[in-house]
């Protein structure tokens, strides 16, 4: 595969996919974190382009290549961004980026990301590939677990996101 | 709020990124990229010519020395070959730690689970890597003595090379020792403990 193809591919699933890395990017970091791990995730993808096998489906690798990026993610930027912003803040400079939009719908986005954040990794990954749709056998395959396994799992993780959002709602009133 | 209710709103356009946030990303992401690039190139580069460079002047040294240059008697003068085999000891386990991880860790993409445990072998070898080139260093400075009692014992060297010899490299090998250690113990172990938490979740189930 020439540079050219690697690239025309991963412009194309970027652009196909872009809501998926998105919400991984938010359901794994927040505030300026998010941006490096986006940018993780983008190097992550195009990285793996050559790699991908035309038998698979390109929105399952594609998963598992975000995903793996996501979990496995260098906690040592973290730490140097935390810098920057202690000093960024110590400088008096904004580095809180705001939503578009602040519309209630937008608030429980927030929510739901910040109640995500809050599981350990694997789960948090597995709630984010449940709520972007993927079926149980996929997820079994993107995680090398098994479908009972990863039944179970969701189905306690499902109880503890809407369990979280009702307190949550309740104080949005 | 119940669980339908939660996929609605994940599922709503405020969950999608806009257009200009996509192209954002994509030129940020280029411009990181040709970065890296860069940075890897020339470091590569560096590393290789400086090799080159070393392998090749001690080589034709030995093959046919430069008229007016001493040759070099290895029966008097063999400590320079344990001191110049210690690169090499030093690729060939690398080498050897690398093969090792290919053959066991082949199907590292099957599954995040398997990728994990691929970079904990991952990080497993580059510890071992920080302990072989220790070890090595600490060999080379063991060495050295004995490579200056040669060369003064057949008249190739005098007093000045005391002070590089036994001041100059063990000071470097310290150096060189005491950051290596840091960064074991500051990158390589908190690592290792990350990933071996990542596994553990995989098989708490």
């Amino acid at each position: 595969m020439t540079i050219h193809e690697q690239n025309a591919r991963f412009e194309e699933w970027f652009a196909q996919h872009a809501a998926v890395l998105h919400h991984v990017a938010n359901g794994f970091a927040d505030g300026t974190d998010r941006h490096d791990l986006m940018q993780e995730l983008l190097l992550a993808m195009w990285r793996a382009v050559p790699a991908f096998r035309q038998a698979a489906q390109p929105s399952t690798f594609i998963f598992r290549v975000a995903h793996n990026a996501a979990l496995t993610w260098k906690r040592s930027r973290k730490n140097y961004r935390e810098r920057v912003e202690r000093f960024e803040h110590l400088a008096g400079r904004e580095t809180h980026v705001p939503p578009a939009s602040d519309s209630r719908e937008n608030e429980t986005l927030q929510l739901i990301y910040a109640q995500i954040r809050q599981f350990a990794p694997v789960d948090r990954s597995l709630i984010l590939l449940h709520l972007d749709g993927v079926g149980y056998a996929e997820m079994a395959a993107i995680h090398g677990l098994t479908e009972s396994n990863v039944g179970v799992r969701l189905n306690r993780l499902k109880h503890k996101l809407t369990h979280a959002m009702k307190g949550l709602a309740h104080e949005l009133r | 709020m119940n669980f339908a209710d939660i996929q609605q709103t994940w599922g709503s356009p405020s969950n999608r990124p806009s257009p200009a946030q996509i192209e954002t990303e994509k030129m940020k992401f280029i411009a990181d990229l040709n970065r890296r690039r860069r940075g890897n190139v020339l470091f590569l580069g560096l590393v290789f010519a400086l090799l080159a460079f070393m392998t090749g002047k001690v080589v034709l040294h030995l093959v046919s020395p430069a008229p007016g240059l001493a040759t070099v008697d290895l029966t008097q003068e063999w400590g320079i070959i344990p001191f110049f085999a210690l690169p090499w000891i030093g690729w060939i386990a690398m080498l050897r730690l690398h093969r090792r991880h290919r053959r066991q860790h082949a199907n590292y993409q099957g599954s995040i689970n398997a990728s994990v445990a691929a970079l904990l072998d991952e990080n497993r070898s580059e510890r071992v890597r920080y302990k072989v080139i220790g070890a090595l260093l600490i060999v080379s400075a063991l060495l050295l003595p004995l490579i200056v009692f040669q060369l003064r014992a057949v008249g190739k060297a005098g007093n000045e090379i005391l002070f590089p010899a036994f001041v100059l490299w063990p000071g470097y090998v310290v150096v060189v020792l005491l950051w290596a250690s840091s960064h074991y113990r500051r990158k390589l172990l908190p690592r290792k403990s990350e990933l071996e938490a990542l596994l553990q979740q995989y098989r708490s189930g």
